[in-house]
């Protein structure tokens, strides 16, 4: 016990101390990378009608005109300091920004996610006990189908259906235009019914994929020898499932959840384009799109840091749920 | 089980349901779709085209401008102004303020606010949009205004103007009026990032209720403005959906009310809509395929000029401009929403557009005959005219993401191709694409301006490519430059038509770059408003006219 305690402890530390390193190089290289990228920041502060000496001073004013390795020492003593510079597009410090759009993504990712382990796991455990079922034929036949579908196709569909031909949810946005007149039910409702699509096109292509992982395992596991021994060896069904297949089964999936949180966290950009969703991947997109090198390299710290963290959580579940992993470390 | 699953879920959600009926009455207000959301509403440095109509709504200017039509010009009139007073000799303006204008913080506006702004707008260290552009005013060296020659303060609520020249106009006095008192304590270089770029105290007929970023900005009436009234409209939000087609859903289903930029193609569809008015009105943004003139590189690197090999000789450019279908790409892919362009003068400036040129028709065979008097010939078969061992072959830039010049660099690659001339097309992320046009980086380029009003043709076409980067073709002529510096200096109000005649007869012989189309602007709104004026100002100035049916 005491040797899986420091064993964590010292994954703790370890991990700590790699994730600072990569975020660091992480940010380092993309200073580097927009730096030499074509395209201009300033073009678009600059008016036609001035001359190119007036847009260079304007150029001056956001300290792009000083060398390269001075402008890496300025952005490295900032980021000492926790200032990660002003949007140039926001004209606000770049945390602040982040911190309008962060809650939006983090909340639809939690739910999205929420929403794709529960029902991957239900479909996975409904249709491994009544193998061979209805359901399960029609899943394994169409799930691998269902995944193909680009996720702004699915999304289409879904307006197309919901909102279109049976015209019961709204097409677009987090909330409707009279969303301040409402009561606090009527508040929650609206939010209710603009994220049910949104949340519906993000999550469903997670579910085939936690359904699939999952359902293919728990067959594996459950066609190994141990299995057979238990069971020949008198073990009640419920022991030998919950107790022993599905955790064998669940690790690798929660590798994948770890990687798909944190891709989930770090924005869903074509749900968000498509739902008019103001979130985290319309962020960073349009950060890049205008050449905001501040709110760029703030946006991809953030996604760096869920990621890692999302990773971080998915290992630490894998630990609980085979503690061999500790101790061989 | 089933009973738990009904006490769990199925009830709370009828609750929830039945309790969530709004409860307010129905709201007088108008939703206008926007794409994109609004950097700043700091008149300071609000630089792209929302900016600047939602925050002339919260701040207004000494004067405001209507369009007349009928001259195909705008007319200016006092708006914070009550009087205004010219000199005999014009160099002088004597202001009086109205006296019922208020910042939405109570305070009272006074000249000292005007004589803030001036100063501000012109202040280097600000960097406003309007810097570099008071050259009617008493400069200081750094291009700042001379305060002490320029203004003189009579009392809180009447001051003079003292130009440096006797060609000053109300637009150089239009700017919209700062609150001095909001930002006092603020140092002249934080301008840009303090709160006042979202927290806008104004003087206008609306004032700023909310914003969610990338949501909406929602302006309220302004009850205490001097355009206020009670059947005005009490809320304007402007939604941002950024995908057209979204925003052709809403506004086909009650969700927006007023849409600019409707494409041609949508026009059939929108005309169908019993709810929705449609307004097809001359546009004043063109496209133009741009031919670089001058050697860009010796440009670059020399400061010297020297003619493209290219595209070097206006015979070649007029002969450019005859092998291209115009009318084609207007007919197939606008729809006919557009008229061809012969200059740089927009058919909405009925006054100055000179209507006695006539467009260079599409005629491949003279382009031909025009290309082999200059000795574009294909001596080697391979399908290019060529000349002194060069082949007459080019990249023709487009930014990305437009089908509509994707479609018309297709036009045109087939369409020179016909006639010896070897296109290859090639697409640039926007922002790299200006940045090099506008670092006179490429040969060929597909583009378009949206002309100012008032009309002003200096910046694009005068010849110091030192002060004008607009000028991105390098197009020079003596004559040109000439007629341009004295229509800067000021001509009399008869002869200055005349003087955009030549401009463009002249432009028209050289073809500096080929003028493609003037595009249609295509609004639809609700029927629901009324008293709605859609002209080349835009659809939302004056809003507070409108009324709800």
């Amino acid at each position: 016990m005491n040797e899986m305690k420091k064993g964590l402890t010292f994954i703790l530390i370890k991990r700590f101390f790699t994730s600072i390193l990569l975020l660091l190089l992480l940010i380092i290289f993309l200073f580097f990378l927009l730096r030499i990228s074509p395209g201009d920041p300033v073009q678009k502060f600059v008016s036609p009608l001035l001359s190119p000496k007036l847009a260079g001073k304007v150029k001056a004013s956001f300290g792009l005109d000083k060398p390269l390795w001075e402008q890496f020492f300025i952005f490295i003593k900032n980021l000492v300091t926790g200032n990660f510079g002003i949007s140039y597009q926001y004209r606000l410090p770049v945390l602040d920004v982040i911190l309008m759009f962060l809650p939006f993504t983090l909340i639809l990712a939690s739910v999205s996610f929420a929403i794709q382990i529960g029902t991957g796991f239900y479909l996975a455990f409904v249709t491994f006990k009544r193998r061979g079922g209805f359901l399960d034929k029609l899943l394994s036949r169409f799930s691998l189908a269902v995944y193909s579908i680009p996720t702004f196709v699915l999304a289409l569909m879904l307006i197309y259906i919901f909102s279109v031909w049976l015209n019961i949810l709204p097409p677009a946005d987090l909330r409707s235009i009279e969303f301040d007149d409402l009561s606090f039910f009527g508040k929650v409702w609206d939010y209710l019914v603009h994220l049910t699509l949104p949340v519906l096109s993000l999550s469903i292509p997670g579910i085939i994929i936690y359904y699939k992982y999952l359902r293919e395992n728990m067959d594996v596991e459950n066609n190994k020898n141990y299995i057979k021994y238990l069971r020949s060896n008198g073990y009640d069904e419920k022991t030998v499932l919950w107790k022993h297949i599905i955790p064998n089964a669940l690790d690798p999936v929660v590798s994948v959840a770890g990687i798909e949180l944190g891709i989930l966290l770090g924005g869903a950009l074509i749900t968000e384009v498509i739902f008019n969703l103001p979130g985290m991947g319309r962020l960073t997109i349009n950060a890049i799109l205008n050449r905001d090198f501040p709110l760029i390299i703030g946006c991809t710290l953030v996604s760096g840091i869920l990621i890692i963290t999302a990773n971080f959580i998915a290992d630490l579940v894998r630990f609980k749920i085979d503690k061999r992993m500790l101790v061989s470390i | 089980m089933k009973n738990k699953l009904i006490t769990v879920i199925i009830i709370p959600l009828f609750l929830l349901f039945f309790s969530c009926q709004r409860n307010t009455e129905k709201i007088n207000r108008v939703v206008i779709g926007i794409s994109s959301d609004v950097e700043t509403l700091n008149p300071l440095y609000t630089m792209n085209l929302n900016e600047g109509r939602i925050s002339e709504l919260i701040y207004l200017g000494l004067v405001g401008h209507r369009w007349d039509d009928e001259e195909g010009n705008i007319k200016s009139y006092p708006l914070l102004a009550e009087k205004l007073k010219w000199s005999d000799d014009r160099k002088s303006l004597e202001i009086k303020l109205r006296d019922d204008i208020k910042w939405t913080d109570g305070k009272k506006l006074t000249s000292t606010d005007v004589l803030f702004s001036f100063d501000v707008y012109s202040d280097p260290v600000v960097q406003s949009r309007f810097y570099d552009m008071f050259d009617n005013f008493y400069l200081e060296e750094n291009k700042h205004i001379d305060l002490s020659k320029s203004f003189e303060i009579i009392s809180e609520d009447s001051l003079v103007i003292h130009f440096a020249n006797g060609n000053a106009k109300l637009f150089d006095i239009d700017m919209p009026v700062l609150p001095e008192h909001k930002f006092a304590g603020i140092a002249r270089k934080d301008f840009g990032t303090s709160s006042l770029n979202f927290e806008p105290v104004g003087n206008g007929p609306y004032k700023l209720k909310n914003w969610s970023r990338n949501e909406k900005i929602v302006l309220e009436k302004n009850p205490q403005s001097f355009l206020s009234s009670d059947n005005m409209i009490d809320v304007l939000i402007f939604k941002i959906v950024p995908d057209y087609n979204s925003r052709i859903i809403q506004i086909k289903k009650g969700g927006i009310d007023l849409l600019d930029d409707i494409r041609p193609e949508d026009l059939e569809g929108m005309k169908a809509a019993e709810n929705l008015k449609t307004v097809i009105t001359k546009g004043r943004s063109y496209d133009y395929v741009g031919w670089s003139n001058i050697d860009q590189k010796l440009w670059r690197e020399k400061k010297l000029i020297k003619p493209h090999k290219l595209f070097g000789n206006a015979n070649v450019r007029r002969a450019l401009t005859m092998a291209i279908d115009r009318k084609l790409i207007i007919d197939e892919f606008l729809n006919g929403a557009a008229e061809i362009a012969f200059g740089p003068v927009s058919p909405i400036f009925k006054k100055f557009i000179n209507r006695n040129i006539s467009p260079f028709e599409y005629n491949p065979g003279k382009a031909k005959s025009i290309l082999e008097s200059e000795g574009w010939i294909d001596r080697n078969g391979n399908g290019t005219v060529d000349k002194n061992g060069v082949e007459f072959s080019f990249t023709l830039f487009i930014p990305g993401n437009n089908p509509r010049r994707q479609y018309t660099a297709n036009i045109i690659k087939e369409n020179l191709k016909e006639i010896g001339i070897e296109v290859s097309v090639e697409k640039q992320e926007p922002n790299v694409f200006f940045n090099n046009m506008f670092g006179k980086k490429l040969e060929a380029w597909i583009a378009g301006w949206v002309v100012p009003i008032p009309i002003d043709l200096k910046p694009y076409w005068y010849s110091d490519f030192n002060t004008y980067f607009a000028n991105s073709a390098g197009y020079r002529n003596e004559k040109v430059d000439r007629l341009l510096l004295e229509l800067e200096k000021g001509v009399e109000k008869e002869k200055e038509a005349g003087y955009y005649y030549k401009i463009q007869e002249q432009i028209h012989k050289d073809q500096p770059v080929t003028f493609l189309f003037w595009i249609d602007n295509i609004s639809v709104y609700s029927k629901k408003i009324k008293n709605i004026s859609i002209d080349p100002l835009g659809t939302v100035q004056r809003c507070w006219e409108w009324r709800l049916n």
